[in-house]
């Protein structure tokens, strides 16, 4: 049931995510967007998003309307007694938001994080149960 | 890439020949990559430094400790291990796979030798740290300067 899946290359470097249109961030911090794996089964929908440095304090998931959002925030950028010398990424916290369809049940969603990735389930609404209607003589 | 330069002018950095350095070792090391992509080293570094130490940060996620080997000899280190892809179950399909998989391979050549008997590293929320100090012997020493 596969369907043919195009292999990305090895990942490109982080992305910063850009703030709403028309919005800016009060923080200096850099906010950067998690790659992320989707999966699909019969009943669910599986992310999974790395998010290096964040643990179960620092992950912030909401949904508003239809549109799910991932927040994670890291510690302190540059370990304490120690100064940056060599930077080939940066340490920023993490956002990313995504249109969740109608088949989503939104209350039943639920979330772990380990080793800073974070797996979000996302189980489908259960079919409607159909009903018999009896009709009596008026 | 962070290059610094006390001096402020075109100084020889050695963090720049570092830099070149591991972008060769790297390419001898990883071996085919797809052509045309500008392939970026996996893990990517953080170097951080104090007068006695040095701290090496890696981010690599979702990876079993167990099978992280970290080897020091000189003043070069070199990090391996493996990431596995999510595996998709029959009766599953795949929307997106934006996660890195695959054999993990650093080789990062430092500014000076390290001893390998004080070498520390820990794996935490899919962060590498190891943390490597200079030998004794090679510890920079103040030299006070005596009127004459």
């Amino acid at each position: 049931m596969n369907p043919h899946v195009v292999q990305e290359p090895p990942s490109p470097p982080k992305q910063e995510s850009e703030p709403p249109q028309g919005t800016e961030r009060t923080k200096a911090r850099k906010v950067y967007v998690p790659h992320v794996d989707i999966v699909e089964n019969d009943e669910t929908l599986l992310l999974f998003a790395d998010m290096p440095g964040v643990d179960e304090h620092g992950v912030d998931i909401t949904v508003e309307k239809n549109v799910l959002t991932l927040k994670g925030i890291v510690g302190a950028e540059t370990p304490a007694g120690f100064e940056l010398s060599y930077e080939e990424y940066g340490v920023g916290d993490y956002e990313r938001s995504f249109t969740l369809s109608n088949e989503i049940d939104r209350d039943a969603i639920h979330a772990t994080i380990k080793d800073g990735v974070l797996k979000l389930t996302l189980p489908k609404v259960k079919q409607a149960v159909t009903r018999k209607v009896t009709v009596n003589a008026g | 890439m962070n290059l610094l330069s006390r001096f402020g002018g075109r100084v020889w950095d050695p963090w720049r020949e570092m830099g070149q350095l591991q972008h060769e070792m790297g390419r001898l090391l990883s071996g085919t990559r797809p052509a045309g992509f500008p392939q970026r080293e996996y893990p990517p570094v953080n170097l951080y430094v104090n007068d006695n130490d040095l701290l090496m940060t890696l981010e690599m996620p979702g990876v079993d400790p167990s099978h992280v080997d970290v080897t020091v000899t000189g003043d070069t280190v070199t990090v391996t291990g493996e990431r596995a892809a999510e595996a998709v179950k029959a009766g599953e399909s795949l929307h997106r796979r934006e996660r890195p998989s695959g054999q993990i391979r650093r080789a990062v050549q430092l500014p000076f030798d390290v001893d390998p008997g004080r070498t520390e590293a820990s794996y935490e929320k899919g962060v590498l740290r190891v943390k490597l100090t200079r030998p004794e012997t090679q510890k920079p020493r103040k030299v006070s300067v005596r009127p004459a």
